[in-house]
């Protein structure tokens, strides 16, 4: 019985925790789980709220290394919902630059390659053709010229200028001047189809010459040495020039309309640049001054065109505009004077002071009886401008 | 417990954190130390599985040892015997109350072996009631309730727990 109250004793002191034994077993028992197991309880429990109910408590999932316990799905959902925006951000950006690209580079090969067909198949004909009605317009000019004294003009007769360009780009391609409305009717024309259709106009030149030369007995010359008397100013033979009439009033016979003549006159303002155009002019007055048949360039010889010496129509005078010389009816109903005196103001007014003055020389040659307006009768020396008669008296 | 069921990871570790090393001690000193971690692990799982099945009738604490119990329970049915009748896997030697002089256990640390070897050495149920009582800081009634007794039972329990261990420490007590 006395073990009882000692149990009691001891008991309560237990369970109050102030007892010996506890106080030793307090100090024995320090024992801790190992901290992988803590790891792995602990990540079973995120993962168990993470994964909802009924997935939570899985064995395997604990068991996993570090952060990978969150299963698969959950993931590869983080990595797409970080990543998904700006693949597919860059994938459009790439597709639509491409697309871009192509939409872009298409039409302008295909018009590249349009271009150079025509260029290359149809251009050097076409220009053939239109350098034949360049000489016939050159040739009518000369011609036109050739009855009239030639002035002393200090600018370069223009249809020379043609031919010497058509020489250069056939010797050495190199650039030369050009007049206004030749570059006007040569504007869409290449550097590379100019050369084309300079060397056909050295061509057909040189068969003309054949031509001219039987017709006239003159020897056979090749087209070089023509291309050289076209660059050194050679003056045409009497029969040549005869021949230059009769063309020249079959091109008046065409006379050109006023509007385009206005349209080659203000296209006169890039004269100064034409000089930088090629052998392009060749061809140039077929477009802005056409207006002479077929027939007359079949009929026209290479060599009208060589003898440019003594040119009288200026290089931005249109060979159209050249006046018609008196003993023709029909070249004096082609160029009304007033209109050439307005034309002429209108170069004055451009700035284009020489060419008005080239104009307004060749005017008064032409209509030595019509009185010039002051402005223009500034441009010729005291001796020149005259006083005549108002009105065309001579007409 | 009730945070965590509805969502709060950082609730279970707190929970976590009160709860670990009086646990894995109740569960140590009544199986090896390799089996200790594996049932430890599966005391917790099972609560994070049941989480949304827990009901706040008792304390969380008298919960979470009934668990602990019924897995030493089961880990011992799985090996054919009785928590009641085995007092562990690998229980140490207690050693006779004779052989163990004054002079030879001077040190602290040597009592602290002597008072686990005796602890190890009580029956399931005492040990038991012991280490609940000494882990988790149970009362007689909340004893009773983990393992299934009455309070008085609980108290027997304890009175014969405590009266092996004060004679096999007697010598320093």
């Amino acid at each position: 019985m006395s073990e009882h109250p000692r149990d009691d004793e001891d008991l309560q002191s237990f369970l109050d925790g102030d007892s010996a034994l506890s106080r030793r077993y307090k100090d024995a028992s320090d024992e801790q789980p190992p901290a992988k197991v803590d790891a792995a309880i602990l990540a079973a429990s995120e993962w168990a709220v993470g994964a909802g109910p009924g997935r939570g408590g899985q064995r395997s999932a604990p068991e996993r290394p570090g952060g990978a316990v969150r299963g698969g799905s959950k993931w590869w959902d983080k990595l797409f919902s970080r990543w998904s925006v700006p693949l597919a951000t860059a994938a459009v950006v790439v597709v639509a630059a491409t697309l871009t690209l192509m939409i872009e580079r298409d039409p302008e090969l295909e018009r590249i390659e349009r271009d150079y067909d025509s260029v290359a198949l149809n251009a050097p004909d076409k220009r053939a053709e239109e350098a034949e009605q360049t000489q016939t317009m050159a040739g009518q000019s000369d011609t036109v010229d050739a009855d009239q004294p030639a002035p002393a003009a200090s600018s370069r007769p223009a249809s020379a200028i043609v031919k010497s360009e058509a020489a250069g780009a056939e010797n050495d391609s190199k650039p030369a001047r050009s007049t206004a409305p030749e570059r006007l009717a040569f504007r869409p024309v290449q550097e590379d189809d100019a050369v084309a259709a300079a060397n056909a106009v050295a061509r057909k030149q040189a068969a003309d010459r054949k031509e001219a030369a039987g017709a006239t007995g003159r020897q056979e010359t090749p087209a070089e040495p023509v291309l050289g008397e076209f660059a050194g100013n050679v003056a045409p033979p009497a029969a040549e020039r005869a021949r230059s009439s009769e063309l020249e009033s079959k091109l008046v016979d065409n006379a050109v309309p006023v509007e385009r003549r206005r349209e080659a006159d203000a296209s006169r303002v890039d004269a100064d640049v034409a000089t930088e155009e090629a052998a392009a002019p060749v061809a140039a007055p077929t477009q802005a001054f056409s207006p002479a048949p077929a027939t007359a360039v079949e009929t026209e010889p290479a060599d009208v065109i060589g003898d440019r010496d003594g040119a009288t129509a200026p290089s931005g005078m249109s060979s159209a505009r050249v006046p018609a010389p008196a003993n023709s009816d029909t070249r004096s109903a082609a160029r009304d004077p007033e209109q050439w005196i307005a034309d002429i103001e209108e170069q004055l007014a451009l700035g284009n002071r020489e060419l008005a003055r080239a104009a307004v020389r060749n005017f008064r040659e032409r209509y030595p009886d019509y009185k010039l307006p002051d402005a223009l009768a500034e441009l010729l020396p005291a001796d020149e401008s005259g006083t005549g008669a108002s009105g065309m008296e001579d007409q | 417990m009730i945070a965590y069921s509805n969502g709060d990871a950082a609730a279970f570790a707190q929970l976590y954190e009160r709860h670990r090393s009086a646990l894995y001690r109740f569960i140590r000193r009544q199986c090896a130390a390799a089996v200790a971690d594996e049932l430890f692990q599966d005391v917790w799982t099972r609560l994070i599985v049941a989480r949304r099945r827990y009901q706040p009738s008792a304390k969380f604490t008298t919960y979470l040892y009934q668990v602990a119990r019924n897995r030493l329970i089961d880990h011992y049915r799985a090996g054919g015997r009785n928590l009641e009748d085995a007092p562990g896997d690998d229980p140490p030697e207690a050693p006779a109350a004779g052989a163990l002089q004054p002079e030879n256990a001077a040190d602290t640390r040597q009592q602290a072996s002597r008072l686990l070897a005796l602890i190890e050495a009580l029956p399931a149920s005492q040990r038991e009631a012991f280490l609940l009582r000494e882990e988790a800081g149970l009362t007689l009634e909340e004893i009773g309730e983990v393992t299934g007794v009455g309070r008085e039972t609980v108290k027997s329990r304890l009175r014969y727990a405590l009266g092996s261990l004060r004679n096999g420490m007697k010598e320093w007590l």
